[in-house]
């Protein structure tokens, strides 16, 4: 098994030049059940990195584009009336176990919540009837930063609902040489082959749920929490819910890191991504999440 | 068959323990069918517990409790009384037993047996009876920790015993110092609960206050400590010790009886030393006469009871506890302070007609007493005489049977047939019963005097040096000394010593090493009573210091108590030291010495790898005691080889 998800790393790797840390993070966070948030500028293979764990993964693949005229139906279904005088459900790309929300900011809200509401829910419910979403379901929803004019940005409250945020970035010159060396993105992704399947994923997600967590762990977490909330820059600290994304998310990469137990070093690897998103600045502070953040690596480990 | 955890619960088992060890002690103290029949009731609780009976019903109980006490006071004739009241104390636990129907009952049966235990102070107080209880009350106390943990209720809860177990200890030794402070500060009473029963001494043995010929030797096997004595400086030779109990100066014909002391006031004595003055404290062990004993002769006045013009100190009642008291004593002495009276020379008539012939023939032939003395001793000496523990039976006229015809004897037909000698050639002359030398214990520098110590001797009047010591046993020649093992286990002369093997040398010292420790057992434990209380405050002279000195004691000890009382003490509580991350500090210690200290933010990994950057040779125990750290921390391994292994790691690093 540790084997299999290793290959799946080597084989994503292949095609994302230069960004293994968040490459293994977005793993991490289909292994912990959660939806992944990449904000940044386009062009740096946001798509490409959705695509290919999909591919890898061996799990179907629906890309949405939002746009600012894009309609809840759109993303989940519709029903529409046929030749035989009966409506038929036709599912909208929601329906897939992996799905591309790109630039999600650029839909208006309704529309956002109706994804946002299947990705917790993990069903939709549509004229009355509940239906539930393939499993494994993983989202990846992108937000460009830069966009500002008729753009929507996810309220805060809202950002919590991806377990993490990731920023990918330039790649640095030498993969950046390699990639511009190469043969185009999407033949090589063409080229790549499945290692892995719907089932087994299944059966990873179970695994990284039962790595073990110790006590002095726990206490490490909520000193992590305290600190977080009593912190005179910020708005309000992390939240329970904070905590266990911090947990799920720290059990997962233990499992990447072939490891049955959480050690300090697996919170301290995810704690960027899970808290980044959760960390609301008072109005008139100086210090930036960056910075809390750095504050929170530097708690001492009891 | 299944093991004794899977048939009863830890809290069973040990109620069923605590009580059986509570009324073992009992089984010396009292008839022995209380606690035959007290055992009988646990035993039948016991095979209730594992299954095999069922327990009596409401109306059997009433007849056992009902034919218990009636068994009592059959026994005792009173329901009052200390050993009545144990007895009935003892049976009612053991009754209660059969009807344990929720934890009060339960608890009530421990309490029971705590007071049980101290019950057992009552009838014993030596150290190794106190080193039972405690370890009884231990027991007890742990039993009532199980009975109170739900799952010690349940059967294969064997295991919760040892946790407990050492809870409890950890419990006792904080409860040590209050434990000690009590001790020393709590009020006394003036004399301690176990001196009030009226029976408790019938048993043991001593001195009689007559003699008669077999009175003593009957003490020759006892070896039971009558006291043990003290010397401030070095102790003279044993042999020199005489311990003088009492006098006996008037003859019936056959035993000896007391003399009455005459009103001789105390300052009028005039005891001559002719030796330095000894200085010497004696502890008393608890005796049903009011005797106390003084080293041959007494000098100065007892820190306790009151010396009469015989040089018999007696105190104001029975000797009901260890008592300690200091005297002085002078071993060569001149005493003309009490002239003899005509009972000194008393005899009935019609006694012992061979003796006084030959009493007449020595005084025809000299005057002087010491002449007579020593024809009398010699007499002793050269003819055949001989001592024995097992004299002959004497009849009709003990001293002329023994002067003429058996000639053995013990030291009482010794001193009894010197004295009457004596009287008969017209020197007044008196016996001294008490006790003769003693076993110096080297461990702890005092002599132990025990009842088979006991001796008789005489005292003659000279007329210049008045009341002078003879004992007439000491010229038997050693050849005419039947040898008793006891007597040379008990006196081993140094060419004995010498040939001892090891192991008797080594019995020895170790009873000695017992005794000393009883000693002081009971020296300081059970002897400390309201006195020496008092003294201990006397001793600390307060007087010494001044106002001043004294209100700044006052102040730091006011305020060490506001302290107590406003630091809260969880602020002192240090949180639990976990042995795993203590051998890691202690690995991150050993780094930071290297150059190499770990960051409180750093995770064990980041460490390593920091550490096998700077110092790559390392890698090997580095990576090992990282790999074993973070198992034991935060995986579930928790294998106590694998805690060694680092320990190991660690300290070799």
């Amino acid at each position: 098994m540790t084997n299999t998800i290793e290959q799946v790393l080597q084989q994503s790797a292949a095609v994302i030049l230069g960004k293994p840390h968040a490459l293994r993070l977005a793993l991490t966070c289909i292994l912990a059940r959660g939806h992944l948030l990449i904000e940044d500028l386009p062009g740096v293979g946001k798509t490409t990195l959705a695509h290919t764990l999909a591919k890898v993964l061996g799990l179907e693949f629906n890309r949405i584009q939002f746009t600012s005229d894009l309609l809840p139906a759109d993303i989940l279904g519709t029903s529409i009336y046929e030749n035989s005088g009966q409506f038929r459900f036709h599912p909208g790309p929601i329906f897939s176990q992996v799905v591309l929300a790109d630039e999600i900011n650029r839909a208006m809200p309704k529309s956002q919540s109706a994804l946002l509401e299947a990705m917790e829910e993990g069903q939709v419910t549509i004229e009355g009837t509940t239906r539930p979403l393939p499993q494994p379901f993983f989202v990846l929803a992108t937000q460009n930063p830069l966009d500002q004019i008729g753009t929507y940005p996810l309220p805060e409250s809202q950002l919590d609902r991806f377990l993490m945020r990731i920023e990918l970035g330039y790649p640095d010159p030498q993969a950046e040489r390699a990639l511009l060396q190469q043969q185009d993105r999407r033949e090589v992704l063409q080229a790549l082959q499945a290692v892995a399947n719907g089932e087994m994923l299944q059966q990873w997600q179970q695994e990284a749920s039962k790595v073990h967590l110790a006590e002095p762990m726990l206490d490490y977490i909520q000193s992590i929490l305290l600190y977080s909330r009593q912190h005179p820059s910020l708005l309000t600290g992390l939240s329970p819910r904070a905590g266990l994304a911090l947990i799920h998310a720290a059990k997962a990469w233990a499992l990447l890191r072939q490891r049955d137990h959480v050690i300090p070093e697996d919170v301290k690897a995810v704690l960027a991504a899970v808290a980044g998103h959760r960390l609301f600045m008072q109005h008139n502070s100086q210090d930036t999440p960056a910075i809390i953040i750095d504050e929170l690596l530097h708690l001492p480990i009891n | 068959m299944p093991s004794l955890g899977q048939r009863i619960s830890a809290a069973q088992g040990s109620l069923l323990l605590a009580c059986t060890l509570v009324i073992m002690p009992f089984f010396i103290h009292l008839p022995i069918w209380i606690g035959i029949v007290s055992l009988g009731f646990i035993l039948w609780r016991a095979l209730y517990d594992f299954g095999y009976h069922t327990l009596p019903n409401k109306w059997l109980r009433l007849l056992l409790v009902f034919l218990s006490l009636a068994g009592i006071i059959v026994q005792y004739k009173t329901p009052l009384g200390r050993q009545p009241g144990a007895s009935m104390v003892i049976m009612l636990m053991c009754l209660k037993l059969l009807e344990l129907h929720d934890s009060r009952d339960e608890r009530v049966v421990l309490y029971l047996g705590f007071f049980i235990v101290a019950v057992g102070f009552l009838f014993n107080q030596s150290l190794w009876m106190g080193l039972y209880l405690v370890t009884v009350t231990f027991i007890l106390s742990l039993s009532l920790m199980l009975l109170s943990h739900q799952a010690a209720r349940e059967i294969n809860s064997f295991t919760l015993i040892r946790p407990h177990a050492r809870r409890l200890g950890r419990m006792s030794l904080q409860a040590l110092p209050i434990i000690l402070l009590l001790f020393v500060f709590f009020p006394r009473l003036s004399s301690p609960l176990w001196g009030l029963p009226q029976d408790a001494y019938s048993a043991s043995t001593g001195l009689s206050d007559s003699m008669s010929p077999g009175d003593i030797n009957q003490l020759s096997q006892n070896h039971n400590v009558a006291f043990r004595a003290q010397f401030e400086a070095a102790p003279p030779p044993a042999n020199q010790l005489y311990w003088r109990a009492a006098v006996l100066n008037r003859y019936d014909g056959w035993q000896w009886l007391p003399a009455h002391p005459r009103h001789v006031p105390l300052d009028s004595r005039t005891l001559v030393p002719l030796s330095p003055v000894l200085n010497y404290s004696i502890m008393m062990e608890p005796q049903p006469r009011n005797w106390l004993f003084v080293l041959d002769r007494a000098m100065g006045q007892p820190s306790f009871g009151t010396l009469d013009s015989l040089d018999q100190l007696r105190a104001p009642e029975s000797i009901k506890q260890t008592t300690r008291y200091r005297l002085q004593a002078v071993l060569q002495y001149r005493d003309t302070s009490t002239p003899p009276d005509k009972t000194d020379l008393l005899l009935p008539s019609n006694t012992a007609p061979r003796a006084v012939t030959l009493a007449h023939e020595w005084r025809a032939q000299s005057h002087r007493t010491s002449d007579i003395v020593n024809r009398a001793l010699a007499y002793f000496r050269d003819e055949k005489f001989y001592y024995t523990l097992q004299p002959p039976l004497l009849f009709d006229d003990p001293v002329d049977e023994f002067l003429f015809e058996t000639r053995k004897g013990y030291c009482e037909h010794y001193a009894s047939a010197f004295t009457v000698l004596m009287r008969a050639a017209g020197i007044p002359a008196r016996v001294v019963i008490g006790y003769q030398g003693g076993e110096y214990n080297t461990v702890d520098n005092y002599f132990v005097v025990r009842q088979s110590d006991a001796h008789a001797w005489s005292e003659v009047w000279y007329p210049q040096r008045g009341w002078q010591r003879v004992d007439p046993t000491a010229v038997i020649p050693l050849n005419r000394v039947e040898r008793n093992p006891v007597q040379l286990r008990l006196r081993p002369t140094a060419q004995q010593q010498a040939q001892q093997s090891f192991l008797q040398k080594w019995t020895s010292s170790s009873r000695f090493y017992l005794d000393a420790l009883n000693y002081r057992w009971k020296r300081w434990v059970i002897g400390y009573n309201q006195k020496r209380q008092a003294s201990l405050y006397d001793d600390f002279r307060w007087d010494r210091l001044g106002p001043n000195s004294l209100s700044i004691l006052m102040l730091v000890l006011f305020s060490l108590a506001v302290a107590a009382i406003l630091i809260p003490w969880s602020s002192l509580r240090r949180p639990p030291r976990d042995p795993v991350n203590k051998l890691y500090r202690r690995f991150c210690q050993k780094m930071a010495r290297l150059g190499i200290p770990c960051q409180a933010w750093e995770g064990a990994e980041e460490y390593a790898q920091r550490i096998l950057h700077q110092r790559p040779e390392l890698a090997r125990p580095v990576r090992r005691i990282t790999w074993l750290y973070q198992h034991l921390r935060y995986a579930r391994l928790s294998n106590q080889h694998n805690l060694l292994e680092l320990e190991d790691l660690v300290n070799n690093l």
